[in-house]
């Protein structure tokens, strides 16, 4: 039997669910946080139970982000915003279980999609990704940070100057080309480099905690739950099967582009959902098209953003950064070789997302009070916890108190990076793939002899790097031209 | 004005960054077998974060052009936390700064948990939610101690 079906990795993807849901409920932490703190407490895990157990997390984190934007207004994940828009308007006229229902429904319907199309997609694109060379995964990397920095509507800059900080902070150490020593600014424990999960623990779990207790935050009633939720869902899931169908879609879709992540694809589908509706007027006022739209695309962006990740080995978001930091630290590379290096593992990924996208939906359904009771939780006691944790989990790595103090630096960058406006996605997929894309430039130049024109040898990254360029110049000049014309 | 302290942050931030990457690039060797050479890549990112600085600040400078224009908009406050967050704050302050005196770190972390909590929100019902805190996250870290064979802070 495969290592994913073994009884002790279905209870690591349940305990990962449900402690996703816990978390994911609870306004302002989010999967980030809680899997860069549970990476270290899975070091002595095999790899495939760990894994399982971290995209439980990641699904049950997402999921659980619902139940604060319906009672709360206040979104437990950015990837609910737009399920605050109409799952509140309508829990606050009353109908606080049927606005809940639908989330879940949508949700579990989002995810099985996603599901379908990781399940028959992330092979094939393994294969496919085989013929990658150096000039193929050094111009994917740049396309994905590119994207992600671009998502930003007006903050461009602020993406790229993230992700050129990620890439540089992942310099400093043992050169792995040449082994020569950079950037340690004589640094004993510099030398071999930033380890990765101080560097995630200060960001998403430090930084997180500062930066929430250095907001003031409004004070919200919170709508309390009276009945059963599910009733009258299937009439209604009946008449919105195209938006269903499609907001799966074009979450999934958003999730296999590198780096666009969950809260872009809630968007676009809310956006798609409301301009063909005939009822688009009254979606923010509690219309369950809103809901479907928000809910179904945010799940299956999970999904979608797995597939580059197990079959290219790129992130597609920040969370997807951590589990490959996460795999790297079980000494396993994803990428188009993980279906033939570590099958169980492999498969492991893509079943435990279908067996915690169901699970979630059973657990929410059967424990909605309890959950509505965990998002209140004080934060004052929340934080240091997280930080206590924190502090653990990167020490006991290695033992080492240089670790500490990254860790509490990159937990001040984390503070000083949401002061400046600049997205944090960006600069984590830089740190974490900044290794890659140098050794993979170096050997792509090495083999042009130092020329750059060897990439015109290679078509796919040709055409990766005209996506990025796209990507940076065509909204620009589409605004001037807008401009011309209205002036 | 909140629009141009930002851009013209991330500008300084950006050179700050920069400037001390590409001193000490000079010092990185370059092997003769080797085309590219390990100083390249960090040359070449903090030269890319200078170019972006410096978009940076001819941001700032137009939006402190459109501000002179517009008239001074009132500074929104930039560190506002509320009193109990104010608490939790210095207490990780000063959790952080005890961590590398090695001071124990499990009766330092139930101590820190305690100091938060009770602090933070100052009655009886906060002292009592943050006693049993501090003393869950005791006993977890000396099982986990007890358990996982961890070498912790000071021990």
């Amino acid at each position: 039997m495969p290592e994913f079906l073994s009884l002790s990795s279905l209870l690591f993807a349940v305990i990962g669910a449900l402690s996703g849901l816990v978390v994911g409920a609870i306004p302002g932490i989010g999967p980030a946080s809680l899997i860069a703190l549970t990476v270290p407490l899975t070091l002595s895990m095999s790899s495939v139970d760990a894994i399982v157990m971290l995209v439980g997390m990641y699904v049950g984190g997402v999921s659980g982000g619902m139940v604060s934007a319906a009672l709360l207004r206040m979104p437990g994940t950015p990837s609910s915003i737009m399920t605050t828009l109409d799952a509140f308007p309508m829990a606050q006229a009353g109908q606080p279980e049927r606005a809940l229902a639908i989330c879940i429904g949508a949700s579990l319907i989002g995810g099985l999609v996603a599901g379908a199309v990781l399940l028959t997609l992330a092979k094939p694109l393994s294969i496919w990704g085989t013929y990658f060379g150096p000039w193929e995964y050094f111009t994917l990397i740049s396309m994905g940070l590119v994207l992600m920095a671009s998502v930003v509507a007006g903050n461009v800059l602020g993406g790229l100057m993230s992700g050129v900080l990620g890439l540089l902070v992942a310099v400093p150490g043992v050169s792995a080309a040449d082994g020569a020593l950079r950037l340690t600014f004589g640094i004993g424990p510099l030398v071999g480099g930033f380890a990765t999960l101080p560097v995630l623990l200060g960001l998403f779990v430090v930084g997180t905690a500062l930066t929430a207790l250095l907001k003031k935050e409004k004070a919200t009633e919170q709508i309390g739950l009276r009945g059963n939720p599910v009733g009258s869902l299937l009439p209604l899931f009946r008449s919105n099967t195209v938006n269903l169908l499609r907001s799966s879609l074009i979450g999934t879709w958003i999730g296999i582009l590198p780096g666009v992540g969950a809260s872009i694809a809630s968007m676009v589908s809310y956006t798609a959902a409301k301009s063909s509706s005939p009822e688009g007027d009254k979606f923010g006022t509690g219309h369950p098209g809103g809901i479907i739209a928000s809910e179904a695309a945010n799940n299956a962006n999970v999904g979608g953003a797995l597939i580059p990740l197990i079959a290219l080995g790129i992130p597609g978001s920040a969370v997807d950064a951590i589990l490959l930091g996460a795999l790297v630290l079980h000494n396993i590379q994803p990428g188009p070789l993980l279906f033939t290096n570590a099958p169980d593992l492999a498969w492991g990924v893509i079943v435990s997302y279908l067996f915690t996208t169901v699970l979630c939906t059973a657990v929410l359904l059967g424990g909605l009070r309890t959950f509505a009771a965990i998002i209140r939780v004080p934060k004052a006691l929340l934080y240091p916890f997280m930080i206590v944790f924190a502090v653990l989990g990167c020490y006991s790595l290695r033992n080492e108190p240089f670790d500490v103090a990254v860790l509490f630096a990159f937990g001040l960058l984390g503070v000083l990076f949401d002061r400046l406006k600049l997205p944090l996605a960006p600069f984590v997929i830089g740190f974490v793939l900044g290794g890659l894309a140098e050794t993979q430039l170096r050997s792509a130049l090495m083999w042009s002899d130092g020329s750059w024109l060897g990439i015109l040898e290679r078509p796919v990254a040709v055409l990766f790097l005209l996506i990025a360029i796209a990507t940076l110049v065509v909204p620009p000049l589409l605004r001037s031209a807008r401009r011309r014309a209205t002036a | 004005m909140a629009e141009l302290v930002n851009h013209l942050a991330a500008a300084i931030f950006g050179v700050l960054v920069a400037v001390p990457v590409l001193i000490a690039s000079q010092w990185i060797p370059r092997f003769n077998y080797d085309v590219v050479g390990g100083r390249a890549f960090p040359v070449a990112l903090a030269v890319l974060l200078l170019g972006l600085s410096a978009a940076k600040a001819v941001l700032a400078w137009r939006a402190w052009r459109s501000g002179r224009e517009a008239g001074r908009a009132p500074a929104a406050p930039v560190w506002s936390p509320e009193r109990p967050a104010r608490v939790v704050l210095a207490a990780t302050a000063a959790y952080a700064l005890l961590l590398f005196v090695r001071v124990d770190f499990i009766w330092l972390s139930g101590g820190y948990m305690l100091a938060a909590g009770a602090l933070s929100r100052p009655d009886r019902r906060g002292f009592v939610e943050a006693l049993g805190m501090a003393g869950f996250v005791v006993l977890a870290l000396l099982g986990m101690e007890a358990f996982l064979s961890l070498r912790l802070i000071g021990r």
